[in-house]
């Protein structure tokens, strides 16, 4: 069997003269990279914007019998507690019935921003 | 606990009065009320270095500092640094160097690295990865960021690369 390897004479796509290739690119965004004036999406503040806090299971494995979300519903800018079981019987909204790991989220509650 | 509390402090040489709830970090003060969003929040647990900040003269983590704690200090952050053009060499040679891809991490590593040559006119590469290993990155990597500030300690010496 011959291997042929690939003539040197011919260019190819990487020999164009705009290649990227082994060129210095200049990079625009890294002014305000660098003065903290980037604009991450953390740094996003939007009309109406809420925050949400996951519980999080602090038992490696349980089953949830239930979930007492009334004291979170009384705190004040408290838009929504999910905490309901979904359409499929068996799961939770964020989560299984049964939890086989620690930390999955099992509720969820979003609040006005302040 | 849960009432405003009134400080008064210095950020970037300008006189800032604010009434923050005692449990507000500096971090988020910094970020939420006065919009100096170049201080990120990575692992809010003083691991990271991404919301590094000056404050009276010593660099700490604004995720472990309340803003309460602040009240009376001065705080510097990168928009000060970069405004004051404090900075400026280093930022170029971080350019140049090509020493951040995402840029998240940058403000952290240029707090960071200025702390150090104030300290040192000529450190080392071993001393320059010390100052810095409370900075994450997690894209470019540390070699360029090295290499910058060592480019940058040789320049402020008077010697040239």
């Amino acid at each position: 069997m011959t291997v042929t390897s690939a003539n040197p004479e011919i260019l190819s796509e990487l020999d164009r003269p705009n290649s990227y290739i082994g060129k210095v690119v200049p990079r625009p965004n890294l002014e305000r990279l660098m003065q903290g004036r980037g604009l991450y999406v953390s740094d996003m503040e939007l009309p109406r914007m809420a925050h949400v806090v996951f519980l999080r299971s602090p038992h490696a494995h349980a089953k949830i019998v239930g979930i007492d979300a009334t004291e979170a519903r009384r705190l004040p800018g408290v838009i929504a507690v999910v905490d309901r079981p979904g359409a499929c019987s068996g799961y939770y909204a964020l989560g299984r019935r049964t939890l086989a790991f620690e930390g999955p989220q099992i509720g969820a509650a979003a609040r006005d921003c302040d | 606990v849960t009432a405003p509390v009134p400080i008064s402090l210095e950020v970037n040489g300008e006189r800032v009065d604010a009434h923050v709830l005692p449990r507000l970090n500096l971090a988020d003060f910094l970020r939420e009320h006065l919009e100096l969003t170049g201080t990120h929040v990575g692992c809010e647990h003083g691991v990271c270095g991404a919301c590094t900040v000056r404050v009276n003269g010593d660099i700490i983590r604004s995720c472990l500092m309340l803003a309460v704690q602040a009240h009376g200090a001065s705080v510097q952050t990168i928009e000060g640094l970069s405004d004051s053009g404090e900075v400026a060499d280093l930022q170029a040679a971080f350019r140049d160097r090509n020493a951040l891809q995402c840029g998240y991490c940058t403000p952290g590593m240029l707090m960071a690295a200025q702390d150090l040559l104030m300290q040192q006119a000529e450190p080392g590469r071993e001393q320059i990865r010390e100052h810095l290993s409370g900075n994450y990155c997690r894209c470019t990597g540390y070699q360029a960021v090295v290499d910058a500030v060592e480019t940058t300690a040789r320049r402020r010496a008077g010697r040239q690369t």
